[in-house]
């Protein structure tokens, strides 16, 4: 990253993560990635997996959520395992599995999971749901769409519909929402050069205009009741607060949950409620960052978003 | 159930939404898991097929997904289980071969 860009991402960082950034922008610009797996219960029983993987020779060490582990050492790349390819395991950041977790949907749903594609968060998805329910993974990108449909097969996920399509046209509602949009990724910057080197202020305001196209559009899927995670794998207020604030505006049909589990907490940031000299929803306060150098994971975005019954 | 003329296995919620997507703006691609014929399986149909289980070493396996590997096994359909953990399912040809259906990537693989 250009000298330049440097410092404006670090002075961004502060303003996002406080006395965290110093940490943060450390781990994400010259940090090693753990990796985590995530054990696919829809398949088998997660003490026999981890014995599986553990006899094979890799190491595991436990997380807060009792199906991921973080991988300390394995005897090739993880993606090479037969555990992976027989869809025992997937190979998920811990940080990325909190947005499912959140939604914490029920069967039989449904579930809408807007940018589904490749499908890590879908296939959690339709774990948590035991495999019962529906569960529909819309993302727009044929090539996309390919790997994602093979993943819901190599996971055994039997409720869940793969469909291809521009979710901003879609027209049935559901009671439990994810959108996961794409983003700048600037909590991927220390397993994604690419990510890091094409980094811009331009490129978030691009992606910010894009994120508030999706919301806008899944915002109105959900029925009274119903509950909505809005999550990205990037920092920056333009993609996240900002494009929250200005779909819901001061819309009191909607409110933000904090729905951090406890274990969480001392890994997180508040969302801001201010922006710029601007003030945005106060209830913005109870989303939040995931500070990747305190949890040890990416970098990620969490607004948990419920319309009032 | 049958989605573009393959055997597939999907929660019965799934079967029902089908029906409902037509109009919703969006093209069904694929749901569920696809199982193929039960005497050539798919590889991850194994959970939804009642079939006898061949216990396997963890090489024996990774050279089935290569290509394929002599078993001692009267030919047919089996699940294929590594220390008892079923990985997926796969058939034992009158050569006495065993293959599975994969796509081709993974044979490509380092496998451990």
């Amino acid at each position: 990253m250009k000298p330049g860009r440097l410092r404006a991402f670090r002075e961004r960082l502060e303003l996002v993560l406080g006395d965290r950034a110093e940490d943060a922008f450390r781990y994400l610009l010259e940090g090693r990635p753990p990796t985590y797996v995530r054990v696919n219960t829809l398949k088998a029983d997660v003490e026999s997996v981890v014995e599986s993987l553990e006899r094979a020779g890799a190491r595991l060490e436990e997380t807060p959520l009792p199906y991921a582990f973080r991988v300390l050492e394995a005897p090739g790349p993880l993606g090479s395992s037969l555990e992976h390819v027989a869809g025992l395991i997937y190979v998920q950041d811990l940080a990325s599995m909190l947005p499912p977790e959140l939604l914490s949907p029920e069967p039989p749903g449904p579930v809408i999971d807007a940018c589904a594609a490749p499908g890590s968060k879908t296939t959690q998805l339709a774990q948590l749901m035991e495999g019962r329910g529906v569960i529909l993974a819309v993302d727009v990108d044929p090539r996309r769409v390919r790997s994602l449909a093979h993943n819901v097969e190599r996971m055994g996920a039997v409720n869940v519909i793969v469909a291809r399509g521009d979710v901003t046209r879609l027209r049935v509602g559901a009671p439990y929402v994810l959108l996961d949009p794409p983003c700048t990724g600037e909590g991927t910057f220390h397993r994604d050069p690419h990510a890091r080197e094409t980094w811009t202020p331009r490129k978030v305001r691009r992606f910010a205009r894009k994120q508030e196209r999706l919301l806008r559009a899944v915002v109105r899927l959900l029925p009274p009741g119903g509950r909505l995670v809005y999550s990205t794998c990037t920092l920056s207020p333009e993609e996240n607060e900002l494009v929250i604030h200005r779909v819901l505006g001061e819309d009191e049909r909607f409110r933000i949950v904090d729905a951090r589990p406890r274990w969480l907490r001392p890994h997180t940031v508040p969302g801001l409620t201010e922006w710029e000299g601007r003030e945005l929803r106060r209830d913005l306060r109870n989303a939040f960052r995931v500070d990747p150098a305190s949890l040890r994971s990416d970098g990620f975005f969490i607004a948990v978003i419920e319309r009032v019954p | 159930m049958r989605l573009e003329g393959e055997r597939r296995a999907v929660s019965r919620e799934v079967a029902a939404a089908l029906r409902d997507l037509e109009g919703a703006g969006v093209s069904v691609v694929s749901a569920g898991v696809r199982i193929d014929p039960e005497d050539r399986p798919g590889f991850y149909a194994a959970p939804f097929l009642d079939l006898p289980t061949l216990e396997l070493e963890r090489e024996e396996l990774a050279e089935a997904i290569r290509g394929g590997t002599r078993v001692r096994a009267a030919p047919g359909a089996y699940k294929l289980s590594v220390r008892g953990v079923v990985m997926g399912a796969g058939r034992v040809g009158e050569d006495g071969i065993l293959r599975v259906r994969l796509p081709r990537k993974y044979a490509r693989l380092r496998l451990w």
